[in-house]
């Protein structure tokens, strides 16, 4: 299967695939290397380390790794920015310890890097503060926003799971950034993101909030969050600076224009609500049933899942781990949004 | 001299566009979209299939009297040379239906 992907004609397929291949080699390698040297290997895992945090600061500029101004342990300084990146990808460490038993990204204590105060070039070779946040494959970049339509990026706690949750995806899933895979790549960050937010809180399926990026947002009365995961398309309507949230809740909607890699944050309104479907509809805390099901199918994707693939394997482990009922209930909710498993 | 720009993806993931004639725009806006013009060799970036998530997409698009160039990037392919232009018509985007 992969020796086809890397004869893929999709340039992104197909390095995806290469990238793959190089992994197995790698890890068949490393097997070798530890059968020949096991207590080597063992000094490895004990090198291992628990949630291990470094903060950056790019100064209003586009250097990503410019100045480290936090580490682990450190105290908390005076900057906001700096401070809600420190203890935001925290809390997104210990809710994927204490609730998964990951430790870190990859599962071996990868350090959580973040660089705060990220700025985009303007034309007189200055800087103009990002309306963005971002993971470049190996940190979390945040903007502080204009201050007219964004508020800095740190300050959402889901936007920062969202980020980090594209490192789990990048050691797991790893689902290509384009189409439906794309948009399930973003579905999972955001769910991910709003369940660290509701461990947080402690806040129940039912009564949560299920709004992506509310704080990200300066408030007015046409907006009230970057998305909504209930009721997509809902977040912002005739908004003036924004226009009007471009989800769909249902495939007869499903977006399949150039634009966003093929609407991979536009389309992942379907699958969005279908799991807030599943988590209000079996009530208690999101996290506990509705948020182990889904964990496990961004583990056993492929890189090429389309969502078919992500209801089918959701329903099958909502049936296999849980039960009747609960398979029932996540097969509705795919029903609901246009796809019959 | 037209230009356009089309903003996709992002964390917002929302369509941004804007479309001008350089006569509207202030003297060392044009400056610089002419120095990007001029600058940029306008082949099509090769995909590059990059780790970045929630990075821009940008769909450039200029007309002169002889011709005209289009070309699309992501943050990690912009070019250089093509940053000012971008940078300038960045301010003047306004959000675009998608359908
Ligand atoms: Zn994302």
């Amino acid at each position: 299967m992969t020796d086809q992907l890397v004869q893929s004609s999709n340039p992104e397929v197909r390095a995806r695939a290469l990238a793959t291949v190089k992994i197995s080699s790698a890890l068949r390698a490393e097997r070798q290397f530890s059968q020949a040297f096991p207590s080597l290997r063992a000094h490895s895992f004990a090198a291992e380390q628990g949630k291990d945090r470094v903060i950056y600061d790019a100064r209003q500029t586009d250097r990503l790794k410019n100045v480290i101004v936090r580490r682990e342990g450190q105290e908390a300084g005076n900057d906001v920015a700096v401070n809600e990146a420190y203890d935001y990808s925290g809390d997104t460490y210990d809710f994927y310890e204490s609730i998964f038993q990951r430790n870190s990204l990859d599962d071996r204590g990868m350090t959580l890097i973040s660089a705060v105060h990220v700025a985009e070039p303007d034309y007189r070779g200055g800087f103009v503060p990002m309306n963005n946040a971002f993971w470049n494959g190996e940190l979390m970049a945040y903007g502080d926003g204009d201050g007219i339509i964004f508020n800095r990026f740190t300050q959402s706690l889901d936007v920062v799971g969202h980020e980090l949750t594209h490192g789990v995806q990048s050691f797991t899933s790893n689902l290509t950034y384009y189409g439906q895979p794309g948009a399930l790549n973003e579905h999972f960050s955001d769910v991910f993101g709003i369940l660290i937010r509701q461990w947080k809180k402690q806040e129940e399926a039912k009564t949560a909030n299920w709004t992506i990026g509310s704080e990200v947002l300066v408030p007015a009365a046409t907006r009230h969050g970057i998305r909504d995961m209930l009721n997509p398309g809902k977040a912002y309507v005739d908004d003036p600076d924004l226009g009007t949230d471009p989800q769909p809740g249902h495939m007869n909607d499903l977006y399949t224009g150039p634009y966003d890699n093929n609407g991979v944050h536009i389309n992942s309104g379907i699958p969005n609500r279908v799991f807030a479907l599943v988590a209000t509809e079996l009530g208690g805390n999101a996290w506990d049933v509705a948020g182990r099901i889904w964990y496990d199918t961004m583990l056993q994707l492929t890189s090429s899942g389309q969502f078919k693939d992500c209801a089918k394997l959701t329903v099958q482990i909502a049936g296999s781990q849980f039960g009747e009922a609960e398979k029932k209930v996540v097969s509705n909710a795919w029903k609901t949004v246009g796809l019959t498993i | 001299m037209k230009v356009q720009l089309q903003q996709s993806g992002g964390f917002m993931g929302a369509l941004k566009e804007c479309s001008l004639d350089t006569d509207q725009l202030e003297a060392d806006e044009v400056q610089a979209i002419q120095e990007s013009v001029t600058n940029t060799n306008w082949t099509e970036a090769e995909p590059n299939p990059s780790a970045m998530r929630d990075g821009y997409q940008y769909h450039v698009r200029v007309e002169d009297q002889e011709q005209t160039y289009t070309a699309a990037y992501t943050d990690q392919t912009l070019p250089e040379s093509l940053k000012p232009l971008v940078g300038v018509l960045k301010k003047y985007l306004k959000p675009k239906s998608l359908r």
